[in-house]
């Protein structure tokens, strides 16, 4: 199955904008031969000076209400309108199949749980401290977000406070993408169970690693306040785990979560908030975006930048570094090339040129025991049609 | 002012009005390409909205001449007004 190439719930919101533009010209047409009908007065007949002029006057105003005018221009744009609804109709159809493939593979994931496999099983979650061994330096841009995604080996996560220079700090949280790919869950939670679990809508040990990383950050700050902002940070299966917890509202209830960042990651079943910013970066020729077969909303919160060309075949092209490459030179690209890129990076203000005041790092690891009780945050980016 | 010039300038405000709108729709259709959209469908969708302006162009110029000669005919009928007084106040 190849990737649904549109949404059409975006196809009938523009048919429905059309239709609306069509009925708009269409009172200017009734208007505008309304007030030509009140011209005609007697008075105005009987001037001969006056009576050439507004014959032709009158000619003009009753052709530009017509079929050659107003009217016209109406019955093309809802011509439009009908052609997309059309169109959005027959996505729905696409939609719907899309739907019943994700089902299809958690209702696999849930029948391999029971032979032990991809399965978080009745484990909980275990988050440790460890060294940061490197320097992190002040973000200058997404590229450099992307970056702290490196070197997150052993399942580690990376919290990064910075001054958000209005007196409080702002929090960048990066998650690494899947580092075990057998599919008995092992101790290192980002792994294959998590990978199947997490994009078909379930709630994750991973991801509540992750949540716990920010939650253990903070409270050792002792500088964090409810609203700072949050930015996540992921690729491939950490940029899943990204867009899952911003979708989530029992974590957005408790975490202001402005803006996500994903790299080669499939996340366009997330249902974002449109209050959150997301960029999304994915190679056309990278297979792992698309694993979703839905396409990321074209909303103004939602920028995904599109590199490279061909069909989605190539692994090599998931690499992390990659991906770094791609966003520094869509970075440096002259102004313009890459549309929305620039209005991203004035959004994430808090994040970009400021200080850091501290990175701390743990390791997310399954516990012995301890059953956790994880919800299901069933993705809702594509929704059967009511 | 007369009922018939009064009228005529009605009529061109309504010209002008109605030229505004043609030209705020062809504004607003340029945001409906859909350029994220790809494919045939998309490629055929996308010639009918560069139609669709085009046309939309057409008619704001058409309406503008109309407004223009709607506004002279004005001029005209308020100067005959004011030579004739009776018949314009009639």
């Amino acid at each position: 199955m190849s990737r649904v190439s549109v949404r059409s719930e975006a196809l009938a919101a523009v048919a429905a904008r059309l239709t609306e533009a069509a009925e708009l010209l269409r009172e200017d047409a009734a208007l505008l031969a309304a007030a030509v009908q009140r011209c005609r007065s007697p008075d105005l007949i009987r001037r001969p000076g006056l009576l050439g002029s507004w014959l032709r006057v009158e000619a003009d105003g009753v052709r530009l209400t017509g079929p050659t005018g107003l009217w016209g221009a109406a019955l093309g744009l809802e011509v439009l309108a009908a052609r997309l609804s059309v169109t959005a109709r027959a996505y729905v159809e696409v939609e719907r199949a899309v739907t019943a493939v994700l089902d299809g593979v958690h209702r696999g994931a849930v029948t391999a749980a029971r032979a032990g496999l991809l399965t978080d099983g009745p484990r909980g979650v275990d988050v440790r401290p460890v060294p940061v061994d490197r320097a992190v330096p002040s973000p200058a841009g997404p590229a450099d977000l992307v970056a702290l995604g490196e070197g997150l080996d052993g399942g580690r996560v990376r919290v990064v406070e910075l001054d958000d220079g209005a007196g409080g700090s702002a929090w960048v949280v990066a998650v690494p993408g899947t580092q075990q790919w057998s599919p008995r869950a092992g101790d290192n939670p980002f792994d294959a169970t998590s990978d199947v679990r997490a994009v078909t809508g379930d709630a994750t040990l991973a991801a509540a690693g992750v949540v716990a990383a920010l939650d253990r950050a903070r409270a050792a700050s002792g500088r964090a306040r409810p609203d700072d902002p949050v930015l996540l940070v992921g690729h491939s299966q950490g940029g899943i785990h990204a867009a899952a917890l911003a979708a989530d509202p029992g974590f957005t209830r408790t975490h202001h979560v402005t803006h996500v960042l994903t790299t080669g990651a499939p996340v366009g079943v997330f249902a974002v908030p449109e209050t959150v910013r997301v960029l999304s970066v994915e190679h056309a020729d990278d297979p792992v975006p698309t694993l979703d077969l839905t396409p990321n909303p074209a909303t103004p919160s939602w920028l995904t930048v599109r590199a490279g060309a061909g069909p989605p075949v190539d692994v090599r092209r998931h690499a992390l570094s990659g991906y770094e490459r791609t966003v520094r030179a869509a970075e440096d690209a002259p102004a313009g090339a890459v549309p929305g890129l620039a209005a991203w990076e004035v959004s994430a203000a808090a994040f970009l040129h400021r200080p850091v005041r501290g990175v701390t790092e743990v390791a997310v690891t399954r516990s012995a025991g301890g059953a956790a009780r994880l919800g299901r945050v069933r993705p809702s980016g594509v929704r059967a049609p009511p | 002012m007369g009922h018939a010039t009064g009228e005529i300038e009605a009529l061109a405000v309504r010209v002008r009005l109605a030229r505004e709108s043609v030209e705020a729709r062809r504004v607003a259709l340029a945001r409906y390409a859909l350029v994220w959209w790809e494919g045939e469908a998309a490629d055929r969708y996308r010639e009918l909205v560069d139609e669709r302006r085009a046309g939309l162009a057409r008619l704001a110029d058409e309406l503008g001449w109309l407004e223009e000669s709607v506004v002279a005919l004005a001029a005209v009928a308020r100067a005959e007004g004011a030579a004739d007084p009776v018949r314009e106040a009639s």
